[in-house]
């Protein structure tokens, strides 16, 4: 048993390199769009506004396994793509799968990101505005950072989504962790021992993810460190008898 | 008749028809893992919440496994591994047959086991929001621990938790998707059968988009309805203390 794991064992971390290549990009590429979609969804321009609004409908709307076929099967077996230089672009499964998931992730960052512009508190840009700050500078050297901070936890999570989310890319031939546990599922026909190896790096990953996010988290709420010092607490007054000790 | 009318057409020429039955199964397999979800969810929360430790540390666990781990792997585990675990469980007992699962059935259990995972926290939350004075009120006047959680606490925790759970039915809804990498003819499945038979996967994937979004819609409505419903008698009155 130990053998046969230690055998799989690097080519599935292999996969898991492209499961992070595929991640880390879509990642930095979503935040700018993301970004941008926000502050089009806030914006005081019609047009702008209703068209990142649809964006963020349409894309939250439909499951990201639909826009990655529609991206790989539908523009790369349509014969008005095939004479352009799109064509180059959509065949690459790679290509495709970093286009469309990021597509998908910045629909989800950006209502994330729109809720955080809004709570900003506003006597914080009167005080901008009050030291004579132009409405450019408190957008960027006030709102977004702070609307950053705010954002944090459900930013977290949109990039724990993120990372499972990859795991469809396996459906268009990529050799990501899943694809390659199930790559070696047809070759040994054994399909519980790769999958549940695959399993556990994800499980893995995700914990190193959450690790990364709580120091980010730490390194940005130098006022919030005492309250992110308190471990959750469990409590367990619900179902239970001593009802006196519920404060 | 248009060209596109002729491809979307109902009955034997067209693919209208493979479509429909497609957003059927969709909805099906969709309301059938929520459903077993939702109320193992609930379990798992009760759980989770309990004083007994294995229990609290069982489904917390559970949380964590089933939250962090991709859905199309436990959808693959459950497909492919699902017939050999359970023969090799049997096994002992004398078993000596051969267990089929249909991609329907794994599919729907590997839905229901990941929505409950993340029912359980939801379920967690609304509980634990319910103002621990109310059950002080319940146990002074002397009602049951059992009946007291079923008819004061989860009421309450059940209205603080209903977004909560539309968002979840809003992403089983699309987890569906994911049931075609399988072979469960849902509406991905059916497009992609149409794109490759006809050569034209435009309209097919197109048709599937609009195919989400129309459920979509037509379940924030519904939930639009549920919220305003479940708020009558709060609105207005919750900033005052509650008093109406």
């Amino acid at each position: 048993m130990v053998e046969i794991i230690a055998a799989m064992l690097p080519r599935l971390l292999d996969g898991a390199v492209s499961t992070l290549i595929v991640m880390v990009t879509c990642t930095i590429l979503s935040l700018p769009l993301a970004l941008a979609i926000a502050v089009s969804r806030l914006s005081s321009h019609g047009f702008l506004s209703r068209a990142a609004s649809a964006y963020v409908f349409v894309f939250r709307g439909t499951p990201a396994l639909v826009q990655l076929f529609f991206v790989y099967y539908g523009f790369s077996m349509s014969a008005f793509m095939r004479e352009t230089w799109a064509w180059y672009f959509f065949q690459n499964a790679w290509f495709c799968s970093i286009f469309a998931l990021t597509l998908n992730t910045a629909a989800y960052q950006a209502e994330i990101f729109r809720g955080a512009l809004q709570v900003v508190p506003s006597t914080q840009i009167d005080a901008a505005w009050s030291l004579g700050l132009s409405k450019n500078m408190t957008f960027w050297l006030v709102r977004v950072p702070e609307a950053f901070r705010l954002s944090l936890p459900g930013y977290g999570n949109e990039l724990i989504l993120l990372l499972k989310a990859t795991s469809i890319v396996s459906t268009i031939t990529i050799l990501d962790l899943l694809g390659t546990a199930k790559l070696i599922y047809t070759e040994t026909f054994d399909p519980i021992t790769p999958l549940l190896l695959a399993g556990a790096i994800y499980l893995v990953l995700v914990w190193l993810l959450q690790l990364g996010l709580s120091a980010v988290e730490w390194w940005l709420m130098p006022h919030m460190r005492d309250v992110l010092r308190v471990k959750h607490q469990r409590n367990p007054h619900v179902l239970t008898s001593d009802q006196g000790s519920s404060k | 008749m248009s060209p596109i009318l002729q491809l979307f057409a109902l009955g034997a020429t067209g693919w209208g028809d493979e479509l429909l039955y497609g957003l059927v199964t969709t909805v099906q397999v969709a309301i059938l893992s929520f459903a077993f979800g939702v109320v193992a969810g609930l379990l798992g929360a009760m759980m989770k919440l309990s004083q007994n430790r294995i229990a609290y540390l069982f489904a917390h666990a559970y949380s964590v496994v089933f939250r962090a781990v991709p859905e199309l792997l436990i959808i693959s585990v459950l497909y492919f591994g699902g017939s050999i675990a359970v023969a090799s469980i049997l096994r002992p007992f004398g078993f000596k047959g051969y267990v089929d699962f249909s991609p329907v059935i794994s599919g729907v259990t590997a839905l229901a086991i990941v929505t409950a995972a993340y029912a359980i926290e939801i379920f967690r939350g609304g509980i634990l929001a319910v103002s621990p004075g109310q059950r002080d009120a319940a146990y002074a006047l002397g009602v049951s621990r059992l009946v007291t959680f079923f008819l004061i606490v989860l009421p309450q925790a059940l209205r603080i938790s209903l977004p909560g759970l539309c968002n979840l039915w809003l992403t089983v809804l699309k987890n569906t998707a994911l049931l075609s990498a399988i072979g469960v003819v849902d509406l991905l499945r059916a497009a992609y059968l149409g794109a490759s038979a006809t050569r034209d996967p435009l309209p097919f994937f197109s048709a599937v988009a609009v195919g989400y979004i129309f459920l979509t819609w037509l379940s924030m409505i519904v939930i639009t309805r549920l919220e305003e419903r479940t708020k009558r008698g709060y609105d207005h009155h919750t900033d005052r203390g509650g008093r109406s």
